[in-house]
């Protein structure tokens, strides 16, 4: 009875530990895709509006889907409440938000990358930079969903067979 | 004061917070070279801290930190403002920059390499303009004026309390209020931040800021049917077609512009066809007089065909 337990304890959570893995490989390319969409509204905000890197914060982080938007309201809040210059607010931002995504190093480097550039030129330059954060988005999105495509599927069952064999070993 | 400072280096706040009381309030410009130190103008003249403290030298990074903030680190908000080298900031402030210039087809496109600034505390004097009131109100109406004086002589200043009086009205002499609009093509009346007025400028005054001067005065006296069109600084031939315009719209004017003396001014050939015409009631001239260190103005006043017909002189502060 108790072996009966245990083996199920060990299977349940190989399973879990299994699932959550998969979520990684598929949670990565809709969380890049959310990324483009924010750069997208920027850069059209910044074009026809001109409005200022605090407001745009602002507004995007109430548009945007979770979990994005947390990254906007971490920004907002280092621009008008602790005063600090964009550059140090976004590089904060960037490293206390990217641990609970999903995202890895590549998009990381880019996205700090497109913060050294934010607010520093005119609209015209400033699309230049977002275009080519853009484009470096979607090679990774585009990676990100093949490592997806070969991956999501197999941690799924890798962590339903590691329970089995570790099952099987114990018996 | 307290809008300009988180603007400044640490080291310059230091500077300014620890200048005496009487000195700080007299404050006129924060001009920061990159490179050189810092220098404040108090008064018409350079102010040198008595403690025989160094001023700090105004450095490039600092330089590159003082234009991201002004522009809330979105430089791009800025284009306008780097085109026509000055912003106006929360307060009515204003940073004159100057620096590198890129040109397009020998135009000016803007500033790239912003390395020297000037910031003009503005201080809105309430009630400069009242020792002129009994000259330019007469019958029920403002007269056309015009205000003359070289730069720094407080011909803004007096223009922007001439609006307040006007859209306010002065009830003690029973001056009612009028509509007023002003063309302020350099945001240097109103002082204004997002198209709303920093300074108090009245409750019936309309503004069309940063808007070029005879375009706006057309689109005011269209749209905005104003009774008092106040401008800044005429001189254009644009300007003077305008200005024939507004005068002949029976609304009253009141303008600035630079010039030392009526004369010197009757010359120019944009304002000459003004002055021939007798479309100004009054003339207003005004240069700066220094009274053991405050700074003070001297009034003239001149008829339409100018001759003199009174002179006051005021201190200020």
């Amino acid at each position: 009875m108790i072996k009966m337990i245990g083996s199920l304890l060990i299977l349940f959570a190989s399973t879990a530990a299994g699932l959550l893995l998969a979520r990684r490989f598929r949670d990565r390319p809709r969380e890049i895709r959310q990324w483009r969409s924010a750069l997208q509204s920027i850069e059209a905000e910044i074009i026809y509006g001109r409005v200022p890197v605090d407001q745009l914060a602002e507004d995007l982080s109430r548009q945007m889907p979770e979990p994005l938007n947390v990254f906007f309201t971490l920004l907002r809040d280092q621009l008008r409440i602790k005063r600090l210059p964009l550059q140090e607010a976004w590089i904060n931002s960037v490293e206390q938000f990217w641990p609970s995504t999903s995202m890895k190093v590549p998009e990381k480097e880019i996205i700090l990358q497109f913060g050294t550039t934010l607010g520093t030129e005119d609209a015209d330059n400033q699309k230049k930079h977002i275009q080519l954060a853009l484009a470096h988005l979607e090679r990774e999105e585009s990676n990100a969903r093949q490592s997806q495509q070969s991956n999501e599927k197999m941690m799924r069952s890798l962590g339903f067979l590691t329970g089995i064999l570790v099952i099987l070993l114990f018996i | 004061m307290n809008e300009i400072l988180p603007y400044l280096p640490e080291s310059f706040q230091q500077i300014i917070l620890r200048m005496p009381e009487k000195e700080r309030s007299m404050l006129e410009e924060i001009r920061c070279r990159t490179d050189r130190p810092l220098e404040l103008i108090v008064s018409g003249s350079q102010w040198v801290p008595g403690d025989n403290t160094r001023m700090p030298t105004f450095s490039r990074e600092q330089a590159r930190q003082l234009l991201q903030k002004i522009g809330k680190y979105s430089l791009y908000t800025l284009e306008e403002e780097l085109k026509r080298g000055y912003v106006t900031i929360q307060g009515g402030h204003r940073i004159g920059l100057a620096g590198r210039v890129i040109t397009e087809h020998g135009h000016v496109l803007r500033l790239r390499d912003v390395t020297f600034f000037n910031i003009r505390l503005a201080k809105q004097k309430i009630g400069a303009a009242l020792p002129l009131v009994p000259f330019l109100y007469s019958h029920r109406r403002w007269f056309n004026t015009l205000l003359i004086g070289a730069p720094q002589t407080g011909k803004t200043t007096m223009l922007r309390d001439l609006a307040r009086l006007v859209s306010e009205g002065i009830e003690e002499r029973y001056i009612a209020s009028r509509k007023t609009a002003i063309v302020d093509e350099r945001s240097e009346i109103a002082g204004c931040v997002n198209g709303v007025p920093q300074n108090r400028l009245g409750i019936r005054t309309d503004v069309m800021d940063a808007c070029p001067k005879a375009e706006g005065m057309m689109m005011m006296i269209r749209s905005m049917s104003p009774e008092v069109l106040i401008v800044d600084e005429i001189g254009g031939s644009d300007d003077t077609a305008a200005l024939f315009e507004a005068l002949n719209a029976g609304v009253t004017v009141m303008a600035t512009a630079h010039g030392f003396t009526f004369d010197q001014l009757s010359q120019r050939p944009s304002i000459r066809p003004l002055v021939n015409a007798q479309l100004f009631d009054r003339y207003v001239v005004l240069s700066r007089r220094n009274y053991s260190n405050q700074a003070g103005c001297r009034l003239t006043i001149l008829d339409q065909l100018g001759r003199k017909m009174s002179a006051t002189e005021g201190i200020w502060q």
